[in-house]
């Protein structure tokens, strides 16, 4: 009972700070396009010159001769009731087309996600187990891997397995889950790989300080098989820092759709981003930015949540010391 | 029978010039019998100790032979190293918050060596351990199970560790250094619980310790390690009354004596006379006695050449000059 009004406590503690950052940050996030070079306007009159009148008679159509806390208060309410305003090249509701580009950027983010874990942790945990040739290799390729930008990878992946190969698609969304998986590979692949290795380096650095502690030792010397003293006390012991870094590369990956989903021709938010900012289409480029904080901010909000399972002490529920 | 027999057990590190962890250690241990191993930090007892169960430093070099109820330790690996480990010796460490996963329960902990090496079912194995857990004084096993070893002080901790050891009723109980890391009271507890299971199982158990006084009161012999050998093994009365090596006298007169509880004559216990000079470190390799550096008694043979661990009846002792009369003290 105490347990679940504590957890209880530090949820609504967590989301009261949640939405005061979101308050902050939406500010930062309306205002920054007004204080980048360009003008909406000139966007909307296409270069075309018109006389002050009809420029004043757009910025008033698009409140823009307001003052900025005005407007800022303008957009915060029909953000509050699901109005992200319209956007200016597209000439329809930001919330519709939002929603019809997340499915695709969820998709991809989480099979990179799948694609990060599976793959970061198995080859982490190899190289902390295997001291020699074997470690050598895994952390020579995480390096590689890690220095490789996206954009390169991208183009090595479609130039090999789209290209050459020609195993996967260069183009497109794909319809239904086989087809959506096979269209999202190359980019879930992109967009993993140069993450990959530091999830692979912090599962093998956690887990070697695993393997040296003392409890580890003393369930080998309790005939403790090794998978399973690997499994309940070396792995599942490094997974504070795992769950932690892979909160964050998952936060991460939002931003990065922007290349991938751009060279890959995938209609997601990334490359909408990627369109609007060029476009000066500055109401999707807010609602798109608010988006990353809001999925940054939640995905940390569900790390802290996650660890105090993973480790009890950090747990809010009783824990006193019996005499 | 013994359950363990260890033979000219000599450990030495990779590369480098140092002298053997433990140099040519002999020792038995028969059923039902408490031997102490005792001597200073760096004196090679724990790994003494945790030979037994074939916990050999990294890429060290093993030779002689350590049998554990007739099975030979050295150069057994996998499963058997596993089974001997899972079956025939257990170990109770000296501090026992590290010894215990933190971020698993103490049932899981209790549970995990029968259900995993013997395959015994979850209510099996609960019963088994909450039956030992009544057994070492810990209140309310049921609960205390669910709990996580942070909710436990450390004395509490140590009782499940020995419960812990005793669920595969092992035939020999290593306890290294096993109340060093507890309060004083909770020592005498500890030290309490761990002689009535021994004695009740009748297990052979080695109790590491460098409290010399410690071991004599608990242990029926032991034997006194100086830089990776044994230097004295007495029966453990004897030992306390009639030192023979210079380091075990010099280790008595360092002890501080308390007055006997039931009054008599409170002695002024004497002055404590600290062993000069510093323990040897690994890298000292002399040709004498490694003693013989901080020995009052040393002549021009103990720095020379080492002496070898001469038996005499029950007791053994390894010193040029143990056969000459000194008043005890020294």
């Amino acid at each position: 009972m105490s347990a679940v009004a504590g957890v209880s406590r530090f949820v609504a503690g967590r989301l009261v700070s949640l939405v005061l950052t979101l308050l902050a940050t939406s500010f930062l996030v309306f205002s920054a396009i007004h204080v980048a070079p360009g003008d909406p306007e000139s966007f909307l009159l296409r270069g075309r010159g018109v006389s002050p009148e009809a420029l004043a008679a757009v910025r008033t159509q698009y409140h823009l001769d307001e003052p900025l806390p005005v407007q800022y208060w303008r957009w915060l309410s029909g953000v509050l009731t699901g109005d992200f305003g319209r956007s200016l090249q597209f000439r329809q509701d930001v919330g519709g087309l939002l929603a019809a580009r997340l499915p695709t950027t969820l998709w991809l983010v989480g099979y990179a996600t799948v694609l990060i874990v599976v793959a970061g942790v198995l080859f982490g945990a190899l190289a902390a187990l295997r001291p020699g040739p074997v470690d050598t290799t895994i952390m020579v390729g995480s390096t590689v891997a890690a220095a490789t930008p996206s954009f390169v990878a991208v183009i090595g992946l479609s130039a090999v397995f789209a290209v050459t190969l020609d195993l996967f698609p260069t183009f497109g969304n794909g319809e239904g889950f086989a087809d959506r998986l096979w269209h999202l590979t190359l980019p879930a692949v992109a967009l993993a790989l140069s993450t990959v290795g530091l999830l692979a380096r912090v599962t093998r650095s956690a887990m070697l300080a695993e393997l040296g502690r003392e409890h580890v030792e003393v369930a080998r010397a309790r005939g403790i098989p090794p998978g399973t003293v690997v499994r309940r006390h070396v792995l599942r012991n490094a997974l504070g820092p795992i769950t932690v870094l892979t909160g964050l590369i998952v936060a991460g990956m939002f931003v990065l759709t922007a290349i991938v989903e751009t060279a890959f021709g995938l209609s997601g938010l990334g490359s909408l981003l990627v369109q609007a900012v060029t476009a000066k289409d500055f109401p999707v480029v807010q609602a798109i930015s608010l988006l990353v904080v809001v999925a940054f901010m939640v995905i940390n909000l569900l790390v802290d949540l996650v660890h105090p399972l993973i480790d009890p002490r950090m747990g809010r529920h009783d824990s006193r010391v019996l005499p | 029978m013994n359950v363990l027999e260890v033979d000219g057990l000599t450990v030495v590190l990779p590369g480098g010039s140092h002298r053997p962890l433990v140099d040519g250690i002999a020792l038995r241990i028969g059923a039902g019998e408490v031997v102490g191993l005792v001597g200073e930090s760096g004196s090679g007892k724990s790994v003494t100790a945790r030979s037994a169960l074939g916990l050999f430093p990294a890429r060290s070099r093993v030779t002689g032979s350590v049998r554990v109820a007739g099975t030979e330790v050295v150069g057994l690996a996998g499963e058997a190293l596993r089974r001997l480990r899972a079956e025939q010796a257990a170990m109770i460490f000296q501090d026992p918050r590290a010894s215990i996963n933190p971020l698993r329960r103490v049932g899981d902990f209790l549970t995990e060596a029968v259900r995993t090496n013997r395959g015994w079912a979850r209510a099996r194995s609960r019963d088994r351990v909450v039956e030992l857990l009544g057994e070492v004084g810990i209140a309310d096993p049921g609960a205390a199970m669910r709990r996580y070893p942070h909710q436990f002080s450390g004395g509490m901790l140590q009782r499940v560790m020995i419960a812990a050891a005793l669920a595969v009723d092992p035939m020999l109980l290593l306890a290294d250094e096993p109340t060093t890391a507890l309060d004083v009271s909770t020592q005498a507890e500890i030290v309490a619980i761990l002689l009535r299971l021994q004695a009740e199982r009748g297990m052979g158990m080695l109790f590491v310790t460098h409290d010399l006084e410690l071991a004599a009161s608990i242990c029926h012999r032991i034997a006194v390690m100086y830089a990776g050998r044994i230097v004295e093994e007495q029966p453990a009365d004897r030992l306390f009354r009639a030192p023979r090596h210079p380091y075990t006298q010099g280790l008595l007169a360092a002890t501080p004596t308390l007055p006997s509880a039931t009054g008599g004559a409170v002695q002024a216990s004497g002055r404590l006379v600290p062993i000069s000079g510093r323990p040897l470190s690994l890298t000292d390799t002399p040709p004498g006695c490694a003693f013989a550096p901080r020995c009052p008694r040393a002549i021009a043979l103990c720095t020379a050449t080492a002496p070898d661990l001469h038996s005499s009846g029950a007791e053994r002792v390894a010193c040029h000059r143990a056969d000459e009369s000194v008043g005890a003290g020294g």
